[in-house]
């Protein structure tokens, strides 16, 4: 019988999930050991991390915490990170994301889109100006940002996305504050605040 | 006995004289028109309908008993004599001896029936509509003001049953119930807004205001029971994700994503965004390193490799012949040649046909007779010429012409 020392087998795993993510078959320990678990947990918490470990996601990932992490900062050092960035993140967290986070698609099916798909349905929103549509280089360009800063996983073959690691980072909250916000475009709910009444 | 008495007392009440009794019995007269309805069989009861409506849509109004029965051709023979018969007694159409009419009531009543009975009214909005649509036709009719505030009554009596279903939604808190309001109450804002313009331009015309600010106090507790069962989704959403699906479908998403602004977009994702961390391309063992010094809070410092152990070495020395040096054999060759002869001309000795030893050999051959001559050991001088040989062949094109000459030995 051979004994493993928890510390040890904490700290290994403490550190690859601080210098990155890891697969989820590469520590099975981790999910059948709650102890082991509770540990990596407190020792990244106390490092100012969180364990994102989600079934629909195919990775340990650690994330800075909330209150240690700051938006401006990640965009002072990524310059060229700019907001059409940040809305083609939605997109596609919606599409890839969501519906497993939902429940509405099995955590075993793989999510993807393609690149025509992507440039079809969303590329006129991507447009530099009213006159100008937008060309496939520049949507491109864009997707080739993502998958940079790992939010998307390009498989060159078909020449689809997957979600990457960074799309699972995203905090929790954006799930309510997408229906939220979808609520009150389509069904016009809840913004009855400002309007006047007699 | 006891039917004469519940006859009595439905007398009773058929006297007390009840604005809406009153209003009932005005449309007492149209009665007959309504029998048609008693016959308690579908198929004849919809053939007769649409009988009126072929009549109505085809015909000028007045006809002659062949016009109608060439428009109602579709119809087999008995079924036509019998939809005829069945609309005349009835008084779907009426008859003044040679020809036939279909009065305007009729019309308005077949107008009705297939505007409201056919179509989903599947929205609030859609109801409202409708019912104040109804309402408008009191205006064109030319009811009395008493009356046409009655039926606005009725009218708005719509806003109170959606008052109702939302505040039963919100006490039960059933989700699917909720999801059915929710599609239901889709652009909402804009019947309200609808309904406003309505109350005021009723205000204009006549001074109702008890029953307008009724209307609006319903109105603005609508609101805020829809903002109520925001709230509740928002909760019912956030306690369980799963929920997400009932209320909203992919699609729905999706028209958001195509509807919403840009900058919309941005902001959310931008309000739950975390800083994508990088893996490092480090080797293992070297994060490993640097791990465990930051885990256990050491300062990073470099481990020092063990010096290798002291080895004797073995000294040997080697003597360095240096025979065949180029300046040793530069000037073998200078002795071999100027025993054969006294003099060489200088191009033959320098040029191989090569620049670079050209440069080398005269270098060369200048820095060995100042040797020889601080040795004291002069064998041979070189002498220049005035002119300059031109050579036929090789890379230089020109040299100055001259010699090496035999001197003989100054020591001796």
């Amino acid at each position: 019988m051979s004994v493993i020392d928890i510390e040890e087998e904490a700290k290994t795993i403490c550190i690859r999930l601080y210098y990155g993510y890891v697969e989820k078959d590469e520590f099975e320990l981790l999910a059948k050991d709650a102890l082991l678990y509770r540990i990596v947990q407190d020792k990244l918490d106390w490092l100012g991390l969180e364990l994102v470990d989600r079934p629909e996601c195919p990775w340990y990932i650690a994330r800075v915490k909330r209150e240690y992490d700051s938006f401006t900062q990640f965009r002072s050092r990524n310059k060229a990170f700019k907001s059409v960035h940040l809305a083609l993140i939605l997109i596609l967290y919606a599409k890839l994301v969501l519906p497993k986070r939902v429940g509405q698609i099995n955590n075993n099916q793989v999510l993807s889109i393609s690149f025509e798909e992507i440039y079809e349905k969303f590329g006129h929103k991507f447009a530099p100006s009213f006159k100008v549509p937008t060309s496939k280089q520049r949507m491109e360009t864009l997707l080739s940002m993502l998958v940079k800063q790992g939010f998307i996983i390009k498989k060159r073959a078909e020449n689809n996305y997957l979600a990457g690691p960074s799309m699972y980072m995203l905090h929790e909250d954006l799930l309510t504050d997408l229906a939220d916000s979808s609520l009150e475009t389509l069904f016009g709910f809840g913004n009855h605040e400002g309007e006047p009444m007699e | 006995m006891t039917k004469e008495k519940s006859n009595s007392k439905i007398k009773e009440s058929y006297i007390f004289e009840h604005r809406d009794v009153l209003k009932a019995k005005e449309i007492e007269r149209y009665h007959s028109l309504f029998k048609l309805f008693m016959t308690r069989d579908k198929e004849k009861i919809t053939l007769c309908i649409a009988a009126v409506r072929t009549l109505l849509r085809e015909t000028d109004g007045i006809f002659s008993r062949e016009e109608m029965e060439s428009s109602l051709d579709y119809l087999n023979s008995e079924t036509k004599v019998y939809v005829i018969r069945t609309i005349i007694k009835y008084g779907w159409i009426t008859n003044n001896g040679v020809r036939y009419q279909v009065p305007e009531r009729v019309r308005h009543m077949m107008m009705f029936f297939f505007s409201v009975f056919v179509g989903e009214s599947d929205s609030f909005g859609q109801e409202i509509d409708v019912s104040l649509a109804v309402s408008d036709l009191d205006e064109v009719v030319g009811t009395d003001e008493e009356s046409a505030s009655q039926s606005l009554q009725i009218a708005f009596g719509t806003l109170k049953r959606i008052k109702m279903e939302f505040k039963n939604c919100v006490e039960q808190k059933s989700s699917s119930e909720a999801k059915n309001l929710l599609m239901k109450g889709k652009g909402f804002n804009e019947t309200m807004r609808k309904v406003d313009i309505k109350l005021n331009e009723i205000n204009r015309k006549s001074y109702r205001y008890t029953q307008t600010t009724e209307v609006r106090k319903t109105m603005a507790e609508i609101m805020r029971l829809s903002q109520e069962l925001h709230e509740f989704i928002q909760q019912d959403i956030q306690a369980n994700a799963r929920s997400f699906g009932q209320y909203l479908t992919p699609e729905q998403v999706e028209e958001f994503l195509h509807e919403a602004p840009l900058e919309r977009l941005a902001g959310l994702s931008e309000k739950n965004f975390s800083s994508p961390r990088k893996p490092s391309f480090l080797s293992r063992e070297e994060l490993y390193r640097r791990g465990f010094g930051y885990l256990e809070n050491k300062a990073e410092t470099q481990e020092l490799t063990q010096a290798p152990p002291i080895v004797e070495i073995v000294e040997r020395t080697f003597k360095e012949i240096n025979s065949n040096s180029a300046s040793d054999m530069f000037y073998k060759e200078i002795i071999y040649r100027l025993n054969e002869q006294s003099t060489i001309p200088l191009h033959s000795l320098v040029i191989k046909n090569n620049f670079g030893e050209t440069i080398f050999r005269t270098g060369l051959l200048t820095t060995l007779r100042n040797e020889l001559k601080s040795n004291e050991e002069i064998i041979f001088e070189i002498s220049l010429k005035d002119n300059i040989l031109e050579l036929p062949e090789g890379f230089l094109k020109n040299i100055t012409d001259g010699y090496v000459e035999f001197i003989g030995n100054i020591k001796k």
